[in-house]
């Protein structure tokens, strides 16, 4: 190539960050290392990039199309790549120490061991986060012990392995850690140790030893008790270990590395453990010794007979599995010998004649027996059947504690079981049956009620016609058939309510429990639970479901439901001592909230069973009168209660709007002193019901209140939803349907001035979701739509322009509005430099504008790739895009064609290279 | 009348900010002008202009901070602060050695809120490129030099210069902004392709 050629091709290079990348990406020759040195390419390696905001400083690790491409071409001229990487200038940039150590693997010994060791020293005080970095390094130090450069490569694997006490102020417990994660970790130690005892031998187990050794030093308790067997119970893989930790992951790598390594040089392979003083040294050494072969029988004999072994709790698993495995190898004698010390006991407690003293050691040596039981005989057979009939069976006897778990609660019976029994065995059953509560998993009533009520609710007529057979038993399967019955009527099964209601009659007749001080997880403390199923049924049986209640049962469904809305759940002093939900949550999940439920329902029941609905609520004065009571707060200070009415508000506006009107003042009170009771029934109304201009007519001074209080905290309950933000939501619409004036004070401009930026840019986003929806939408909202955007372009600060007008790209994506008149839009704003948000809503609606606006749409498509700083807009919209672009080129617009070329240009430089072919096809048609 | 380059390009400022594409045109409408005698100063001080308008809109100001007196001041309770003690004798070392630091500081900080020009070129040529976050000093640098070198040249324009001559210099900023903001991405592959086909460099 000339040099004319040559400088012109990098130029080229060098003109973009897409061209340098896309230059270096195609590069496979390394006859050009050289005139990039010389022109100075290998000067300054990507740094990484830092950027800082509100919740810290974030690091971004950019790869270096240079150092990617020496990688690349390492192991056709690795002189000339060494040469290369060992002259650049340090950088803390983790991606382009990884290119270097891949090409190091791509290298012969004599040019990576430079590298290797220039890694090694970076490596030691490098900054964290290492990326894949560390696990790269280790596959360096294995070809570096493959090619026999052994020093380089243990010294790589030290500072890999390296570890050092945790900082973790959450934890009580000393921890050791590593600058690698657990699981990095483990998969280092899995790389290096075979390769290890392949090219040195048994003796290298000692590099990880130490630091075994190093991790319980650092994690040992303050009085140097070593309390390892804890948190790894068994050396071998078994349940009982946690698992995952860098303890773990090293315990594991020295066994299988000593397992691997015994059968070549077992008593190199002692040594090196032996030298290491210890519990948990001598358990791996016991560990090694059961699965050793004959020539260690001596030493699995001394081990066994060893008295700290066998009585020390630290070394008991692994001497128990030793002792059921070889046990049998021992010699006569030394059975003899071995039984003799486990009969002896601990020489420490032989003094100890107390009864507590001999229980201890009679149950240590039946777990020390249970292990060789059937090898034994004679003496010590009869000592250990006698320890049987005393003890029971053995609980896991190779350990020192056992931890089972479980989950619940479980049932004796099956589903199926229930299902074919007849009704009078199940009564029986459900009569008779007793759980046997063990520490273990065990069934309960409560296990056995959740599968009676998924039978009752798969088929619930047999049961219905029973029902009031269930009377008398545990009130948990009471609850249990209520509720199943409930789940039947709300998936359409229909079933005769006469036993049901009967049986209901009978649980509000019994005598209600003291609330318990602590609740049993496993059976109804009473039927206070199975009055709150009866309410919840009721509340089934009164929706519009083909098992709903048939009017017949008017009266009697009432006379329940009414006896109900007076039932003592909440108390007062529940709600104020239970925190953590809030009040439409807790009407839910108490008795009266739900039978207050159930009274809207009723009303909406009734309506439905008179032909021509009915006038007011003073057609069901039943009704109406519990309503009016229970907004009495010396009749009814429960704020779940009055959280029912905000739920339900825009159905009592429609079934009675001046009944609403007249009691607004009940429902959501002004006073200060009630400031919780308005908040219980206006979060409620806000965040149940979407904004209706009905309900804005009725209760517009309750609107005002909560703009005054917009300021309050948010509510702390996890279930309560944002409700200032369901509040901006019901006021952008009153806004665009013009019952709310937005160019004169009043509601919607004392809102605005009251909400924060968040709270502003959550209404225009709000807005173009509303309109997302929406099917069809007047001229004239559409219009006051316009102005309504006017007006809040006019007024939002400067500061906070961008995050509230962003949420324009959700109003450009509905396409609610004209096509002109979003584009220009769109364009006046992201010429502000403010991109549109969520992207790709924007990228849809401009496959809608590309049809019609070819031109406005192309440059809408470069100023949004241009806007977006972050550099996410366009990734995972690709073929979205495609089709924009597509359509601008087939509109035959030059003007929109040349845009388009713009557009394509601009994608390729974000990286999206599939668009190559529409540039094509555009240089095709004629120049840009 | 623009030719579709201009057009584009006036475009592209556009979109970033609407005041330099302002200045853009303005500049091309006065070197076009026969009547106007001043236009040759007029187009080159647009030109030079617009690069800082470009700099406003992509936000290029230096950080914010105390002003001029401020700094000053805080600076001089500093450096008195470390000589107070001295009384006359000659300072320690560790004295010297936390002035010079203390003098660092400054200009560094100094440094960040107004940036020199070279140095702000810099930033804004970062901030126009597409997918400037990863653009190395090996592109920008090269472009910041161009863009000075254009920066003097029309600054040195004057009533008796050469018209021709300042064509070429507007021609050398509309292809350095066409490449930051408009980069025809997929012809430059096009191009290295072609230039790679033709083999190794000799070297």
């Amino acid at each position: 190539m000339s040099e004319q050629r040559r400088q012109q091709l990098l130029d080229l290079a060098r003109k973009t960050p897409a061209n340098l990348r896309y230059f270096f990406e195609q590069l496979d020759d390394p006859g050009w290392i050289e005139a990039l040195r010389r022109e100075g390419f290998f000067d300054s390696p990507q740094p990484v990039e830092r950027t800082e905001d509100d919740e810290g400083t974030w690091l971004r690790f950019p790869d270096w199309p240079q150092s990617r491409y020496l990688a690349r071409v390492a192991a056709a001229d690795p002189e000339q790549v060494a040469q290369t990487l060992l002259a650049l200038p340090d950088t803390d940039n983790v991606r382009v120490h990884e290119d270097t150590v891949q090409a190091a693997l791509a290298m012969p010994a004599e040019h990576a061991e430079p590298l290797a060791q220039r890694e090694l020293a970076w490596f030691r005080s490098a900054p964290e986060p290492l990326l894949n970095y560390p696990l790269t390094l280790a596959d360096l130090a294995v070809s570096l012990l493959d090619q026999g450069r052994h020093q380089t490569a243990e010294a790589i694997i030290d500072a890999l392995l390296a570890v050092h006490a945790a900082d973790d102020p959450s934890s009580s417990r000393r921890q050791a850690a590593s600058r690698l994660s657990d699981y990095e970790y483990g998969e280092v130690l899995a790389k290096v140790w075979p390769a290890l005892l392949a090219h040195r031998g048994p003796k290298s187990i000692e590099l990880l030893a130490k630091q075994l050794d190093r991790v319980i030093e650092l994690t040992m308790r303050d009085d140097g008790l070593d309390m390892s067997y804890i948190w790894r119970p068994a050396i071998e893989d078994h349940a009982q270990n946690l698992g995952g930790s860098l303890f773990d992951e090293l315990i594991d790598a020295v066994r299988d590395m000593g397992e691997a390594a015994a059968s070549q040089d077992p008593e190199a392979v002692m040594a090196v453990l032996g030298a290491h003083p210890g519990p948990m040294f001598a358990r791996l050494r016991l560990h090694l010794l059961r699965h050793a072969g004959p020539s260690q029988n001596t030493e699995v004999a001394k081990a066994l007979r060893d008295r700290d072994s066998l009585e020390d709790p630290g070394l008991w698993h692994e001497y128990a599995q030793l002792l059921r495995a070889k046990y049998i190898a021992l010699s006569e004698n030394q059975r003899r010998e071995l039984l003799d010390l486990i009969t002896a006991g601990p020489e420490h407690e032989a003094d100890d004649a107390s009864e507590r003293g001999h229980g201890r050691r009679d149950y240590r040596r039946f777990k020390r027996l249970a292990m060789i039981a059937e090898h034994l005989d004679g003496e010590a057979r009869a000592d250990y059947d006698n320890l049987l009939d005393r003890f029971g069976p053995p609980d896991h006897p190779d350990f020192v504690a056992h931890h089972t778990s479980w989950s619940g609660p479980t049932s004796p019976l099956s589903g199926h079981e229930i299902a074919e029994r007849g009704l009078g065995e199940l009564l029986a059953y459900l009569r008779e049956w007793q759980p046997v509560e063990t520490q273990g998993p065990h069934s309960s009533r409560e296990g056995l009620g959740r599968i009676l009520n998924e039978v009752v609710a798969a088929d619930p007529q047999p049961y219905a016609s029973a029902a009031t057979d269930f009377q008398y038993l545990d009130p948990t399967y009471v609850r249990a058939l209520l509720d199943g019955l409930a789940a039947a009527v709300k998936e359409d099964r229909v079933f005769d309510w006469g036993r049901v209601l009967e049986l209901a009659a009978w649980v509000l007749d019994q005598p209600l429990e003291e609330k318990p001080e602590r609740i049993d997880m496993e059976r109804d403390p009473g039927f206070g639970w199975s009055r709150k199923a009866v309410a919840s049924l009721l509340n089934r049986g009164f929706e519009d479901h083909p098992g709903q209640l048939p009017p017949s049962c008017r009266d009697a469904a009432w006379e329940l439901l009414s006896a109900l809305a007076e039932d003592p759940d909440p108390r007062p002093s529940d709600e104020r001592e239970e925190g953590g939900m809030d009040a439409a949550t807790r009407s839910l999940n108490v008795t009266r909230g739900e039978a207050m439920h159930g009274v809207i329902r009723y009303l909406m029941w009734v309506e439905r069973q008179a032909a021509i609905g009915i006038a007011d609520l003073g057609s069901v004065p039943e009704a109406k009168d519990v309503l009016e009571r229970h907004l009495d707060l010396t009749h009814d200070p429960s704020l779940a209660v009055r959280a029912v009415y905000g739920m339900w508000l825009a159905q009592l506006v429609r079934m009675d709007e001046s009944w609403v009107a007249e009691h607004a003042g009940q429902i959501f009170p002004a006073a200060e002193a009630e400031h919780e009771y308005f908040n219980a029934a206006w979060h409620a109304y806000v965040s149940f019901t979407r904004p209706w201009l009905g309900v804005l007519a009725v209760v517009e001074p309750a609107y005002e209140l909560a703009v005054e209080r917009l300021q309050d905290p948010p509510p702390s309950s996890p279930f309560a939803g944002r409700p200032a933000e369901r509040l901006a939501e019901h006021l952008i619409w009153y806004a665009v349907m013009s019952a709310v004036p937005v160019e004169k004070p009043g509601l919607w401009q004392n809102f605005w001035s009251a909400a924060d930026t968040q709270l502003r840019a959550h209404c225009v986003d709000s807005l173009g979701m509303q309109f997302e929806q929406a099917v069809e939408v007047p001229a004239d909202v559409l219009d006051q739509a316009k102005r309504l955007w006017g007006w809040i372009k006019a007024n939002v600060e400067d500061r906070q322009r961008a995050l509230v007008l962003s949420g324009f790209g959700r109003l450009l994506g509905s396409g609610v509005l004209d096509d002109r008149w979003l584009l220009d839009e769109a364009l006046a704003l992201l010429g502000e430099g403010i991109h549109l948000d969520e992207d790709f809503v924007v990228w849809r609606g401009l496959m809608r504008t590309a049809e019609g606006h070819p031109a406005a749409t192309a440059a809408v498509v470069s100023m949004m790739i241009r806007t977006d700083t972050r550099g996410w807009s366009i990734h995972g919209s690709e073929s979205e895009l495609r089709t924009i672009v597509e359509r601008v080129i087939d509109s035959g617009d030059a003007d929109a064609r040349r845009r388009a070329g713009d557009a394509i240009g601009l994608l390729g430089a974000r990286g999206m290279r599939g668009f190559r072919d529409l540039a094509e096809r555009l240089r095709e048609a004629g120049p840009r | 009348v623009l030719t579709a380059r201009q057009a584009s390009l006036r475009e592209a400022l556009a979109a970033v900010s609407p005041a330099a594409a302002e200045l853009y045109v303005g500049g091309l409408m006065a070197l076009s002008d026969p009547a106007n005698p001043v236009a040759l100063r007029m187009a080159a001080f647009a030109m030079r202009e617009l690069v800082d308008e470009l700099a406003k809109a992509r936000n290029v100001r230096g950080v914010r901070g105390p002003n001029a007196a401020d700094r000053i001041n805080t600076l001089k309770k500093r450096v008195l602060g470390l000589a107070g003690p001295l009384q006359g004798n000659k300072p320690s070392l560790p004295q010297l050695k936390k002035l010079l630091q203390v003098l660092e500081e400054f200009f560094v900080k100094e440094e960040q809120l107004n940036p020199k020009r070279d140095n702000r070129y810099r930033m804004v040529l970062a901030a126009l490129t597409v997918g400037g976050a990863d653009a190395q000093p090996l592109v920008i640098e090269p472009q910041a030099e161009a863009l000075s070198e254009l920066s003097d040249a029309f600054g040195r324009i004057t009533h008796g210069s050469d018209p021709a001559r300042l064509r070429e210099h507007i021609a050398g900023l509309e292809t350095l902004l066409l490449t930051l903001l408009t980069p025809p991405t997929f012809e430059d592959f096009g191009f290295i392709d072609e230039l790679l086909a033709q083999g190794s460099p000799d070297v």
